[in-house]
């Protein structure tokens, strides 16, 4: 314990400490009865078009965006950055669908993709295997954020064996699995803002302070391999292409988007339904420009630190 | 097909999100170092640039379909 960075620890404690009161207090925010379930997994349908758009925009910007297309970059380089018009891509089709779906759930009281589904289609076993299929794909998600707390707790210099080693993890969890349960989508919608508060605060770092640290642009691509620089074969190339074409296709199936689409709702706005998830979706795709930041730079920063040995200054 | 007919009302301006599929979609046509920008490689700024680009684009059907929808529908 004697190689904690006090600085980085104090702000995670207030930070932790902020979210987990947060994500309590969320409970009372435009309240409503939490033992309904579109109360407590849709924050009763109440949401503005400003929260949606901080809600989308923690769904979309994650440990995805923050460990695991990075941690590529660093590895294999051009390839990660598949992840940049694979969101470019998606937005379009988000933009065609979700208004729509949006629509047909408020309509009809749709809780869940599994609920549109049995209602669309009269089947339940097919609405089953959606949901199912929802759970299982987000498996790997929720041990990426686990890998990515462990790394942030790492950092901070708490290290340990056995049980102890794993606590910090643990402790996370039950008191985020508590307050969403006691709080429903009320808790993620309150803590999304704060998330993206930091988003922009790390993009803002790593777009202006990080080549200013690491001596510009061109000496941090410079220090990337050739091989590395750019994409390697043709076939890769073409592969690449269609690959983030499906991605953004199954980005729609991923849980947490529809849910937080399905939770704005303007029912005095009835005759534009079609309005918030669309303007939300719209208006994150400016922002996007500046939000591609942290998958653009930390891999050429990182291994510009390392080559250089500017890193131990970072 | 018994579907509100103000949601699935096609619009000439979607076609425009086309425009963004072929740019992003086909790495060959950036996939080179030059030109540079500040020190930043073609196949990167070339890609920050289509999100602005796409952003857009999108925009403008935004705007497009929500007036023709609001005009048409109340």
């Amino acid at each position: 314990m004697h190689d904690i960075n006090w600085i980085a620890f104090a702000v995670f404690v207030l930070l932790f400490a902020l979210i987990t009161w947060l994500g309590f207090a969320a409970a009372n925010w435009r309240k409503g009865d939490l033992d309904l379930l579109h109360e407590w997994g849709l924050g009763g349908r109440r949401f503005g078009t400003v929260i949606t758009w901080f809600l989308i925009g923690g769904d979309l910007y994650t440990a995805y965006t923050f460990i695991a297309v990075p941690a590529l970059a660093f590895g294999a380089g051009a390839v990660a950055f598949f992840a940049v018009p694979y969101t470019i891509v998606i937005y379009p089709i988000l933009f065609l669908v979700f208004p729509r779906l949006w629509h047909v759930c408020h309509k009809h009281g749709y809780i869940t993709a599994g609920d549109f589904v049995r209602g669309r289609f009269g089947n339940r076993w097919l609405a089953l295997a959606i949901t199912v299929t929802g759970i299982i794909a987000t498996m790997p998600y929720i041990a990426l954020q686990l890998v990515g707390i462990q790394v942030v707790v790492g950092a901070l210099g708490i290290s340990g064996t056995g049980l102890a080693s794993d606590l910090p993890l643990i402790i996370a969890f039950v008191i985020l699995a508590a307050f969403t349960y006691s709080s429903g989508l009320r808790a993620p919608a309150s803590i999304a803002i704060v998330k993206d508060i930091l988003i922009y605060i790390t993009a803002f770092a790593v777009i202006i302070a990080v080549p200013i640290q690491l001596g510009g642009f061109a000496k941090i691509f410079s220090a990337i391999p050739e091989s590395k620089l750019l994409l390697a074969t043709p076939w890769a190339q073409h592969d690449w292409g269609l690959q983030r074409l499906c991605n953004a296709r199954a980005r729609l199936g991923s849980s947490p988007l529809p849910v937080s689409a399905f939770a704005d709702g303007h029912p005095e706005r009835k005759r534009r339904p079609r309005d918030p998830p669309q303007r939300c979706i719209a208006a994150w795709l400016f922002i996007f420009a500046r939000i591609a930041g942290p998958d653009w730079f930390f891999c050429p920063c990182r291994r510009a630190g390392q080559t250089s040995g500017i890193r131990s200054r970072l | 097909m018994n579907r509100p007919h103000h949601q699935s009302a096609w619009s000439w301006w979607y076609l425009l999100f086309v425009i963004q599929y072929v740019f992003v979609l086909w790495p060959p046509l950036y996939n080179r170092v030059e030109p540079s920008l500040g020190g930043i490689p073609f196949f990167y700024w070339y890609q920050l640039l289509w999100v602005i680009i796409g952003a857009i684009l999108t925009a403008i059907v935004y705007f497009a379909t929500e007036a023709k929808h609001t005009s048409a529908g109340s």
